[in-house]
């Protein structure tokens, strides 16, 4: 199927977000820009969205939570009821 | 016995072990403490149950770490199912001579003016959890993954048996959901 070079904003915001994670094809890049320069909302997403990339990378990080050692203790006591029912 | 040592399963030290371990694996998928908490919970009553079948092939935490891997899996179909009708918040007409446009109260608007220096905020990264909580269960570990652990879609692919080109319209959800949210809760405010 050929790939048509005119794009909605669905396909153009998927792109771009695609391309957030160096994804995007050269090809898929070139009509997101032709998308863009088109289109006023489309080309605030896509500001928008470098952003969020950043604030991402500075601020979701979930592998800093840890398991509180009451927390352990309550596993253990389960562990414990089920291995002596 | 053969040459190769057989592994042995110890429950009592299954907490000081792998709770750590597994809890990590969780948190880094699912971004919630209770229900990463939960899901170790459930592990180790699985396995306590399953304890007979064990072969000994593969080490203890190898064999923990396949069941919780199911417990996720389980995980994502449950939302799956629960969150397949669920989609009505969309962003662009999805029929009609403007499918695939903006509609309108859903499109992006000016958020001021953010810099750099903006970025770090504690109240701000507060924010940015709290949406990716609010996320679909499945929208919110695909977009993990991909975005914080950094997987490669293969291994997302592989994880969760899913195609690429659904992984990305995945994403795409849930970053427009994170967009949206961010302008409502915190660029608007």
């Amino acid at each position: 199927m050929r790939k048509k070079i005119i794009i909605n904003c669905d396909e153009a915001t998927e792109i771009c977000d695609k391309s957030q994670y160096c994804e995007a094809s050269t090809f898929d890049k070139f009509r997101l820009s032709i998308h863009n320069f088109l289109c006023k909302k489309c080309h605030l997403y896509s500001e928008q969205n470098a952003l969020m990339t950043k604030l991402f990378k500075t601020h979701v990080h979930p592998e800093k939570e840890h398991l509180k050692q009451e927390e352990k203790e309550e596993l253990k006591k389960k562990l414990e009821e089920n291995l002596y029912p | 016995m053969t040459d190769q040592q057989k592994h042995v399963l110890n429950p009592k030290k299954w907490v000081d072990n792998y709770a750590d371990y597994l809890f990590n694996y969780t948190i880094s998928r699912l971004n919630d403490h209770d229900l990463a908490k939960d899901l170790v919970q459930e592990t180790f009553l699985s396995a306590l149950k399953a304890m007979k079948n064990f072969k000994g092939q593969a080490s203890e935490r190898t064999w923990l770490v396949s069941i919780l891997k199911r417990k996720i899996i389980d995980q994502y179909r449950k939302s799956n199912s629960k969150e397949g009708q669920a989609e009505v918040r969309m962003s662009f007409y999805k029929t009609g001579e403007n499918k695939g446009k903006w509609i309108e109260e859903k499109a992006p608007s000016n958020w001021g003016n953010f810099g750099e220096k903006d970025i770090e905020n504690e109240e701000l990264k507060k924010t940015l959890n709290q949406c990716i909580n609010g996320l679909p269960e499945k929208q919110r570990i695909v977009f993990l993954l991909k975005t914080v652990k950094n997987y490669e879609t293969e291994e997302i692919s592989n994880e969760l048996q899913l195609s690429a080109s659904n992984i990305w319209v995945i994403i795409h959800r849930a970053r427009l959901k994170l967009r949206e949210c961010m302008e409502n809760n915190w660029f608007k405010n």
